[in-house]
């Protein structure tokens, strides 16, 4: 049994700093000091301190079996796929995760609600996954419903 | 029909039947007249009725005389085969079109015949494979002879010899009529009744009698009673959609019955006054039952049976309808049972089984989301009307408001009666929800994935929402708020080999 644990790194700091600092700026700037200083200042520790607990939430694995993936900060969630079930693989990159070298895998199976989002992993790290999730899939006899 | 038993008789392209000619010039015939009736209305207002018929009769006469040529062209533009493999038909009219389906991967085939197709003998025949019921994963082919439709049927399910007697099926389930209580009391009842009322009122409308209509209703209640209108016409309106289920009900299910075929790999449900509806089903592609109890007919007693499976068609067009996937009417709940174990071959049901309950912080959760929603409706409103018309709210609303509060407790409640889990056998049983209560046996290989979720408040709480994913029915079916440790043992226990690996994780 082999078995890979792999960890992810996440786009929401970006993401997160990007809509905090867009935020912040179309606060008028007359408008008291003190409230556009306090937002900023919240922005800021956010920035800072959101991301790295994010990073810390956001997961995933896969083993010969199965695909795993932890997400989600208020509201929590965990998620399991067989790999025998798995249909189609998609890889996508929005324009931010172009940038970053970043990319979200999509796994779908013949469920109509489960699919899985592996969410900001490495651009090459998500092409290797998908070749592999690919072969998992077929490794299993059937059509995966 | 007599060469099916020739090896190489299932590779010939095959045509429409002869009869299809007339069927299709009777069918375009009655759209050319249902078209004319309104265009004649609408000329007869302009050039007088006279006038009017003189330009709409002649055209309605040619296009009539010309239909047999549409069926004909119908005819013969429609090819289809049924080979070793796949099952394959064809649209040659100006551009052609085909479709192939592998028929390994066939699920369901349906045989539908609406009373026009019955005066000519013929049937609609839909073969699907069903991949959420999309429109392209499916072939239909109308129309065709009954004989035709049947032997496509067992033939596409399956069944080698489609002459052997169907004597020794097992009748799983057949009509009794005392289910005919349930039906007034069903959600289809009020939904009946409002759409007969909005087709009066359509009419009122469109024969300009609204004046007409108004001054009938004050006469009737007076002038300063007129709000005994409201509770008035609404319980009018549900007495008629109370009678309306009623023919609704025997429309839908004269003649039903459940079997189980011979060759035991299909459920075959047949039902229907004017249109016959036949159901077949490969077994091996149910994943399992959901009892459902609308709230209507819950206190009765009475329970719905829906196949949770691969491929089978939800209902069509509106959610009233009775989908396809319904195997059992609204039936007592000792029926509905037994039914279901005889769909899945089970000595007792799964869904007779003793759920386990859920922790009170669920029922917490209900009840405070409940008041919590009535609130702030009543909330809105209020300070809507007070905005807008700068009075304060009617007395009326308050009383209105006070009412829904206990109510509203009382929907809580029962939610939470609602919920419940368990494992059995080889399924995993779920039940939840109050308008509709479904209880859902799903076979545990049927599982291929889960889904847990936990959101701000559940963590607070030590509640989770444990998701079962599978490919049959909904595709997810949510054990909602259950304890921590209790959901994520159940999912552990459910499906070995799948969650457990990751479980130091998620701890």
């Amino acid at each position: 049994m082999w078995r890979v644990r792999l960890a992810v790194s996440s786009v929401a700091a970006v993401i997160g700093a990007g809509l905090l600092s867009s935020v912040q700026t179309t606060v008028p700037s007359a408008w008291p000091w003190v409230g556009s200083g306090a937002l900023l200042a919240t922005a800021v520790a956010a920035v800072l301190l959101l991301p790295p607990w994010w990073f810390r939430l956001h997961r995933w694995e896969v083993t010969g079996t199965a695909v795993y993936v932890r997400a989600g900060y208020l509201r929590r969630e965990w998620g399991i796929t067989a790999t025998s079930h798995v249909q189609t693989v998609d890889i996508r990159r929005g324009p931010l995760e172009q940038r970053l070298g970043l990319a979200t895998v999509l796994v779908t199976t013949a469920s109509a609600k489960g699919e899985l989002k592996l969410h900001g992993l490495d651009a090459t790290t998500a092409a290797e996954l998908a070749e592999r999730l690919l072969i998992l899939a077929h490794a299993t006899p059937g059509d995966a419903t | 029909m007599t060469r099916t038993g020739d090896a190489h008789a299932t590779d010939d392209w095959r045509r429409l039947d002869r009869r299809t000619i007339w069927f299709t010039a009777v069918l375009a015939g009655g759209a050319v007249c249902m078209a004319a009736i309104p265009l004649t209305v609408l000329l007869a207002r302009e050039i007088g009725v006279g006038g009017a018929l003189s330009w709409v009769l002649p055209v309605v006469a040619l296009l009539i005389l010309l239909s047999p040529l549409a069926g004909l062209l119908h005819r013969r533009s429609v090819r289809y085969r049924v080979c070793e493999e796949f099952v394959e038909f064809r649209v040659d009219l100006v551009l052609s079109s085909g479709r192939r389906l592998r028929r390994e991967r066939l699920r369901t085939v349906d045989v539908t015949a609406s009373p026009l197709h019955r005066l000519f003998g013929m049937a609609e025949l839909t073969a699907g494979t069903g991949q959420g019921g999309d429109d392209k994963e499916r072939v239909k082919l109308a129309p065709l002879p009954r004989h035709e439709a049947e032997r496509l049927r067992r033939l596409l399910l399956g069944r080698p010899e489609p002459d052997a007697p169907r004597t020794d099926s097992t009748v799983l389930a057949a009509i009794d009529w005392s289910w005919l209580r349930y039906a007034p009391v069903s959600f289809a009842a009020p939904a009946i009744g409002a759409a007969l009322f909005g087709l009066v009122l359509k009419l009122v409308d469109r024969f300009d009698l609204e004046k007409t209509a108004f001054e009938y209703v004050i006469g009737v209640f007076g002038d300063g009673r007129l709000w005994l209108a409201v509770p008035v016409v609404s319980a009018a309106v549900l007495a008629v959609g109370m009678l309306g289920s009623l023919v609704w009900f025997v429309e839908q299910w004269w003649d039903y019955r459940l079997e189980e075929e011979p060759s035991g790999i299909t459920l075959h449900c047949r039902r229907g006054l004017f249109t016959t509806r036949s159901i077949s089903i490969e077994q091996r592609r149910l994943r399992g039952v959901d009892l459902a109890e609308p709230l209507g007919s819950r206190p009765f007693g009475a329970a719905r049976v829906d196949a949770v499976g691969t491929g089978i068609r939800k209902a069509e067009g509106d959610k009233k309808a009775v989908g396809y996937s319904t195997l059992l009417p609204a039936a007592p709940r000792g029926t509905a049972d037994r039914v279901a174990a005889g769909i899945l071959r089970e000595e007792a049901s799964p869904t007779a089984v003793t759920l386990c309950a859920h922790p009170p912080a669920a029922r917490r959760k209900r009840v405070v989301w409940a008041v919590a929603a009535v609130l702030t409706l009543s909330l809105v409103s209020s300070v809507g009307t007070a905005v807008l018309t700068g009075a304060l709210p009617h007395p009326a609303w308050i009383a209105a408001g006070a009412l829904l509060l206990p109510a509203a407790v009382l929907l809580g409640l029962d939610a939470y009666r609602s919920l419940g889990h368990a494992l059995t056998g080889a399924y995993v049983v779920i039940r939840s929800g109050t308008l509709t209560r479904h209880t859902v046996a799903l076979q545990r290989s049927g599982v291929i994935g889960w889904r847990i979720r936990q959101s701000v408040f559940q963590r607070r709480a030590g509640l989770v929402s444990v998701t079962a994913v599978t490919p049959a029915g909904a595709g997810a079916y949510t054990v909602r708020d259950t304890a921590e440790a209790d959901g994520i043992g159940f999912a552990e226990a459910a499906v070995p080999g799948l969650l457990d690996q990751f479980l130091d994780r998620t701890g």
